[in-house]
């Protein structure tokens, strides 16, 4: 089983070297085969908006930065994992980056969740198990909450933002690590 | 007078944004010869010293005005990144009064309460400059009010938000503080055809591409052909 975490190379305080170690950790424990892939502006870009990944050429980036190679690891990994520093109750930028360079995995004809929100869904036939980990130093609640409520507004990515707490960390872990895989 | 900084945050180069768009609606909503601004797009400020300069416009204006679209969860990376380096310039400027803060933000979505969280972040970064945030229009249906504002679908819409943002040039104008809370707008049609009419728009521009719906819902990821850096790792 394969395992992907994707990194912010600029952000990487005490909390994030904590947090990676414990997730590597219980990656191998879980047997799982892991690959780090740091993520930042230049050698990649950001997504244009050009949506020529919908109805140009679908499923396939206009940009060849080499962003396709992580798409091609991510959708074929069982579990993927963002560490993501909190910035202004967001993600950062560069792991912003990686997200929306996700676009050419998604379609452009959008669905109803059960709650009735609008979303899109993927275009690959299967996706990784997918858990977001947010970190930072100082976090300001409502930061924690934004994040938290960002992500929750997506529905199918586990979230959650590391504030010391070991315990609760592994507990979260553990559940993301015990899901069955993508149910379509 | 007044320095006001309008920022467009559209993560788009060459294509039309609604963006850019509301942006333009703004300006014509401004009183004639009232007021100056200066506009900066964050997709062109490519180069370190285009930053600065856009970051010293901002350290210096006494109200900024930032549009931009919910994309693939809330900011687009690279108005992202243009927040997280202007920080720094905006925390340090010593300024009397705090600078004034407004978000225009729209969402392709049918629900305007998707646009909700990337209001949000944009308080939360003018928490963190000592700026002062006073609201944000927000508003679903983006795209159609690009290209169908004109029509009967969206006449209303877009009746609205030309007077929301008549409301926020006046409060800019004048200085007052009457708006104190959030406005919201969303296209009156049902979810079923707005999601009918968003899609027939996708099939429309797929076919401009000689592709079929079909084509476009290919369930493969592929990889592009040009040579690529090795990943590290």
């Amino acid at each position: 089983m394969k395992a992907l975490i994707i990194t912010d190379p600029e952000h990487q305080t005490q909390s994030y070297e904590k947090l990676l170690d414990m997730v590597l950790r219980d990656l191998k424990e879980g047997n799982y085969e892991t690959e780090l892939v740091p993520v930042k502006l230049d050698p990649y870009g950001f997504c244009q908006g050009c949506f020529q990944c919908w109805v140009k050429t679908p499923g396939e980036c206009a940009l060849h930065d080499g962003m396709d190679q992580v798409i091609e690891k991510f959708i074929h990994s069982q579990k993927a994992v963002f560490l993501s520093p909190v910035i202004f109750g967001q993600f950062s930028s560069n792991i912003k980056l990686a997200v929306e360079r996700l676009l050419p995995a998604e379609l452009p004809f959008f669905v109803r969740a059960d709650d009735g929100e609008t979303m899109a869904p993927y275009r690959a036939p299967v996706m990784p198990d997918q858990l977001v980990i947010g970190y930072g130093e100082y976090l300001e609640a409502e930061d924690v909450r934004l994040f938290n409520d960002i992500i929750q507004h997506r529905k199918v990515i586990d979230h959650e933002v590391y504030q010391g707490d070991e315990k609760v960390f592994h507990s979260h872990f553990a559940s993301f690590l015990a899901k069955a895989g993508d149910p379509r | 007078m007044k320095q006001i900084l309008l920022i467009n945050g559209s993560p788009k180069i060459n294509e039309k944004s609604t963006s850019a768009m509301l942006l333009e609606q703004l300006k014509k909503s401004f009183a004639p010869a009232a007021l100056t601004w200066q506009e900066v797009s964050v997709r062109q400020c490519a180069s370190p010293s285009q930053r600065q300069n856009a970051f010293k416009s901002m350290s210096e204006a006494d109200v900024i005005v930032v549009a931009y679209p919910l994309y693939h969860f809330c900011l687009p990376g690279v108005l992202m990144k243009f927040l997280e380096e202007s920080q720094e310039t905006l925390k340090s400027a010593s300024r009397e009064e705090p600078i004034l803060f407004y978000a225009l933000v729209n969402c392709g979505f049918p629900e305007v309460s998707s646009c909700r969280e990337p209001a949000r972040v944009l308080r939360s970064f003018c928490r963190q400059v000592g700026g002062e945030f006073r609201f944000s229009i927000l508003i679903s249906g983006g795209p159609f009010l690009l290209e169908m504002g004109e029509t009967v679908f969206m006449r209303g819409l877009m009746h609205k938000v030309d007077s929301s943002l008549a409301v926020l040039a006046r409060e800019i104008e004048s200085g007052s503080r009457e708006n104190k809370k959030d406005i919201e707008l969303q296209p009156k049609m049902p979810k079923k055809l707005y999601l009918t009419m968003l899609h027939q728009g996708w099939i429309q521009l797929g076919k401009e591409n000689g592709l079929k719906k079909k084509d476009l819902l290919m369930g493969q990821v592929r990889q592009n052909k040009m040579p690529a850096p090795p990943l590290s790792s």
